[in-house]
C-alpha cells in the first residue's frame, strides 16, 4: 500500500513539475517576435512612439546648421548619435563645412510629420517629414520638403541615431 | 503514513500550487500577448491600406482615366469618396486635356497614429509626371502625404488624405 501510495505521489510529482515547466517556458522563455511585414511593430505604442520622438528631437538638431556654430554642433550632434554613425558622419562632414562656411549658409529644420515603420525594443526606424529654411549669404530663404528615415538604435545611454536617409 | 510519503506530499502540494498559480499567469499572459498580437498586425494593416491609396492616387494615366479615378476610390470613404466621386468627371477631363500620365511609388510610410478605428499613416513617395506642359517629358514628383483611415467592414478605407507641404 505504501510503496502504490509512493509511486502515486512521484508519478504526480514528476506530471506536475512538467506543468511547471511548461508555463515558466511560455512565460519567460519566449524570445520577442521578430518584425515582419505583418508585425512591423513587435513592441508596445508608448515605447515605439517614444523612439520616434527622440528620433525627431535628435534629425531635427542633426540638419539644424549654421555657419557661426559648426563645429560646435557637430560636437553637440555626435553625442546624439551611436560611435559607428558618428565616425561615418565626421568623414562627410569635412567638405560640407568647407561649403557651409564659404556661403555662409543657415539652415533650420522642422519636423511637420513623425510615423513609426518598424520597431523592436532595441531598434526602431522612424519616418520624419523635414521642413527646412535655408539661407545663404545673408538673402532671401529658400524652403526645402525632406523626407528622412531615421534608424534609432537602444543602448545604455538611451535611444541613439544610428543611420540616416534623406530624400 | 510513512516519512517518504509526507515528503512526496507536501512536494505535490507544493507543484500543484504553483502549476495553479502557473496557469492562471498564463492565461493572462495568452491573454495579453493576444492583444499585443493584434494591435502589432493592425500597424501593417494600416501601412498597406495607405500604401494601396496612395499608390493609386500617384498612378494616374489620361488614356485609362476612368479605370485610375475608381482605383482611388475604391480605397475611400466618407467626404472623402464623396468629393472625389463628385469631382472624377473633371478630374478625368483635366487628366485627358492635358495628357497626364503620373507614375509613382511608395518610398517609406510610417503609422503616426493607430487604434482599433482610426488610424493616420504619413507616406513618401517618388515618380514623375508628364503632360502637354512638359511636352510629354517625364518630370520628377516626389510627394509627402498624411492619410487618415477609418475601420469599417473590417477593411481600412481612406477618409481623407492632405499634401504635407513646406514653405514659409
Amino acid at each position: 500500500m505504501t510503496r502504490r501510495t509512493t509511486a502515486l505521489l512521484a508519478s504526480c510529482s514528476l506530471l506536475l513539475a512538467a506543468v511547471v515547466a511548461g508555463e515558466g517556458w511560455y512565460l519567460w522563455g519566449a524570445s520577442e517576435p521578430t518584425p515582419s511585414a505583418e508585425r512591423p511593430v513587435v513592441v508596445g505604442d508608448i515605447q515605439a512612439q517614444s523612439a520616434v520622438d527622440v528620433a525627431a528631437t535628435d534629425a531635427a538638431a542633426i540638419f539644424t546648421t549654421s555657419y557661426r556654430t559648426y563645429d560646435e554642433h557637430l560636437k553637440q550632434i555626435t553625442a546624439l548619435m551611436t560611435p559607428d554613425m558618428a565616425a561615418r558622419y565626421r568623414t562627410t562632414s569635412g567638405p560640407i563645412r568647407d561649403r557651409v562656411l564659404a556661403s555662409r549658409t543657415d539652415t533650420t529644420t522642422r519636423v511637420a510629420a513623425r510615423g513609426v515603420v518598424r520597431a523592436t525594443s532595441h531598434e526602431v526606424l522612424a519616418l520624419l517629414f523635414l521642413d527646412q529654411r535655408t539661407t545663404t549669404d545673408g538673402g532671401p530663404p529658400s524652403y526645402a520638403a525632406r523626407r528622412a528615415l531615421v534608424t534609432m538604435v537602444h543602448t545604455d545611454e538611451g535611444w541613439m541615431v544610428d543611420n540616416v536617409q534623406v530624400r | 503514513m510513512s516519512s517518504a510519503n509526507r515528503w512526496w506530499t507536501a512536494l505535490v502540494v507544493v507543484l500543484l500550487v504553483g502549476a495553479v498559480l502557473g496557469g492562471a499567469l498564463s492565461w493572462r499572459t495568452h491573454g495579453d500577448r493576444a492583444d499585443a498580437a493584434a494591435r502589432q498586425e493592425r500597424y501593417a494593416a494600416v501601412l498597406a491600406a495607405a500604401d494601396a491609396e496612395v499608390t493609386a492616387f500617384v498612378n494616374l494615366r489620361y488614356d485609362r482615366a476612368a479605370e485610375s479615378v475608381d482605383a482611388v476610390a475604391a480605397g475611400a470613404t466618407g467626404d472623402f469618396r464623396d468629393h472625389y466621386a463628385r469631382s472624377a468627371r473633371k478630374v478625368i477631363r483635366v487628366l485627358q486635356r492635358n495628357r497626364s500620365l503620373m507614375t509613382g511609388r511608395v518610398v517609406w510610410s510610417g503609422v503616426a497614429e493607430v487604434s482599433p478605428e482610426r488610424a493616420t499613416v504619413i507616406v513618401a513617395t517618388t515618380g514623375t509626371v508628364s503632360n502637354t506642359r512638359t511636352d510629354g517629358a517625364e518630370r520628377p514628383r516626389d510627394f509627402r502625404f498624411r492619410v487618415s483611415l477609418v475601420r469599417e467592414g473590417g477593411r481600412w478605407l481612406t477618409s481623407d488624405i492632405e499634401f504635407v507641404g513646406s514653405g514659409p
